[in-house]
């Protein structure tokens, strides 16, 4: 598993000869390409600022004037998004915490422990990455249901963590193949038990894999749609994306652009902030985590 | 698969073979404590993965409606669902898509990584920032991009108008052509940056060295990339489009959003057709045997995925 590395960078033909000449097209390409991918969303932001009657018009002088966090204030005082913000994150915490425990545990006992039937047990977790859950919304419903799983967040959490599982395992797996066996050693013959030592000697060097876990499980289910939208029933458990489905086909009266944008950028917002806190954590769960869409 | 046992056997036998019965004994609680660490995700993945996968295939040959009598019908729903001609157009438009997408992203994906991957000043923003919408997600993008591309307003219009491409009234939505088009250039610009993340991990592990010594062949920069970058990261490459081909395939939310499968059902996609067949229809049989081919398909590909992955891993 190649892990993407943010900071050390192999030198390229880039240092060689590149001049500040060179360097000055560079950085107006780059800031070119910035603007094409990150500007959309600026401008999201401030059209999230605008009234109903601005943004229903082709850009002109008065666009910019007057902008206020209106929208903002109605969707989550006229309209229940802070219900589906907590159920958002609510859904989110627990598939990322659950993953990373269940695959902590995994990962260790696959990296650690050798056991017969080991190979076995990667395969079936493996399964879990070539199904995709879209094919097996059906059965899963059925079974769900006669659990009480249905319209029930903790069936969307058990949902999550398990079709997370397998690039969490790969992480995890990994962060213990890493770790040297000569520390768990010395705490064995110390007398400390397995658990003791996964807590007390291994931890500070697998926290940086159960990070890339969590961080990455965690925007894997804040931008879900398709299990929050067959799993979820009613309104009072939707999610942000669902909710957000709900504002563009007029479920609370007419269409209002404003109250879908500032909505989108609500749930937005977190992406981008616990990417760009979390950069190298996200960008090393990407390569395991690219084993699934 | 077979080189992971491999060297399990010979740690076995290294085990077996340093101590005498009281190493074995420890060996075999380790084991066991080995296998108990994995249940949490053995259950899960039965539950969730396993069994619905069985479960699948018997409702598949069930008459099986959302409510009311089951009947057995053994592969009644497989020669239904190929008789079903929004199933075959969904199919049909699903590859379109895939085939429209999956090129673009590819090679924009390239130039990105090819353009971040030296450390010039600046550098480690730009590749913060492209991939930015990835980051974000495919939802929340459509709902944003749903408003942009209304006619007269929407900012997507107003940029095309501004530089006389179109009129600036264009409903993108009202013909299957132009709401491919426009699905599709979100989707490119959304997945452009996964693609460049995977090649850069690539990039990366190609040393210096041999660039260095093709500058001083006398290689040019298009010779260079041809012949040593493509040939050194093709596996990431492999794995970058069979990704991209998988998640096209499984497109859903994107037209859900933005053209709700119109006009009429032309730009329905496989998911969007399972999705009404069972939850809609209420044909949850047939709904099924659709997954079920799905399935299938998806499985071939991710074989594919890990067939390639693993013949880097064994580098």
């Amino acid at each position: 598993m190649t892990a993407v590395r943010t900071r050390a960078v192999a030198p390229t033909r880039g240092t060689r000869h590149g001049g500040s000449g060179a360097n000055l097209v560079f950085i107006t390409v780059g800031v070119l390409l910035s603007i094409l991918f990150a500007g959309p969303l600026v401008l999201a932001f401030i059209r999230s600022l605008q009234d109903e009657s601005q943004i229903v018009q082709a850009p002109n002088a008065g666009s910019l004037v007057g902008l206020s966090f209106q929208n903002y204030i109605t969707i989550f005082t006229k309209l229940p998004f802070f219900q589906f913000l907590g159920n958002s994150l609510l859904v989110s915490l627990g598939g990322a915490v659950g993953n990373a425990v269940i695959t902590t545990l995994a990962g260790y006992g696959l990296a650690r422990f050798k056991f017969r039937g080991s190979g076995l047990v990667f395969a079936l977790i493996l399964v879990a990455l070539m199904v995709p859950f879209q094919a097996l919304l059906t059965p899963i419903y059925l079974e769900f249901n006669v659990f009480g799983l249905i319209n029930n967040r903790l069936g969307l959490i058990i949902f999550y963590v398990t079709f997370n599982l397998p690039f969490g395992v790969f992480v995890m797996r990994n962060t213990f193949a890493s770790i040297p066996r000569e520390l768990e050693e010395a705490a064995y013959v110390d007398g400390d038990s397995v658990m003791g030592t996964l807590f007390h000697v291994l931890r500070p060097m697998a926290l940086p894999g159960v990070a890339t876990v969590m961080i990455f499980t965690f925007l894997a289910c804040w931008t879900e749609f398709l299990g929050a939208f067959t799993f979820l029933t009613s309104e009072d458990k939707q999610t942000l994306p669902v909710a957000l489905l709900g504002l563009s086909e007029g479920s609370y009266g007419q269409v209002n652009f404003g109250y879908l944008i500032a909505g989108s950028v609500v749930s937005l917002v977190p992406c981008v902030i616990l990417y760009v806190a979390l950069q190298r954590y996200y960008v090393q769960g990407l390569a395991a985590g690219s084993l699934k869409s | 698969m077979s080189s992971h046992t491999a060297t399990l056997r010979t740690e076995a036998t290294a085990i077996h073979s340093t101590g005498g019965r009281r190493t074995s004994a420890l060996a075999r609680r380790r084991a066991r404590t080995g296998f108990i660490l994995t249940i949490p995700a053995l259950i899960l993945v039965t539950g969730v993965v396993l069994v619905p996968i069985g479960f699948a295939i018997w409702i598949s040959l069930n008459n099986w409606p959302l409510f009311g009598d089951i009947n057995f019908t053994g592969i009644t729903n497989y020669l239904k669902i190929f008789q079903d001609p929004i199933f075959l157009q969904s199919i049909g438009f699903t590859l379109l898509y895939t085939v429209v997408v999956t090129p673009p992203i590819l090679v924009f994906g390239y130039l990105l990584a090819a353009f971040v991957r030296s450390n010039r000043p600046g550098t480690r923003i730009f590749r913060t920032l492209f991939f930015l919408p990835t980051v974000v997600g495919l939802t929340t993008l459509s709902f944003l991009y749903y408003v942009e591309l209304r006619p007269g307003f929407g900012l997507v219009n107003v940029v095309l108008g501004a530089l006389h491409i179109t009129d600036g009234q264009t409903a993108w939505q009202l013909n299957w052509v132009t709401a491919l088009f426009a699905v599709s250039a979100l989707v490119v610009w959304f997945a452009t940056g996964t693609t460049m993340m995977l090649l850069l991990g690539g990039m990366q592990s190609v040393s210096a060295e041999i660039y260095e010594a093709a500058l001083i062949d006398g290689a040019n920069a298009w010779q260079r990339e041809t012949r040593i970058t493509l040939p050194l990261i093709k596996r990431n490459v492999a794995m970058a489009l069979v990704l991209s081909v998988i998640g096209s395939f499984l497109a859903f939310q994107q037209f859900l959003i933005i053209t709700d499968g119109g006009p009429g059902t032309q730009t329905t996609t496989i998911v969007m057709w399972v999705f009404h067949k069972a939850f809609v229809d209420q044909q949850v049989g047939a709904a099924t045997a659709m997954g079920v081919v799905v399935m299938v398909v998806i499985a071939l590909l991710t074989s594919i995925q890990l067939f390639v992955l693993r013949e880097r891993d064994s580098q």
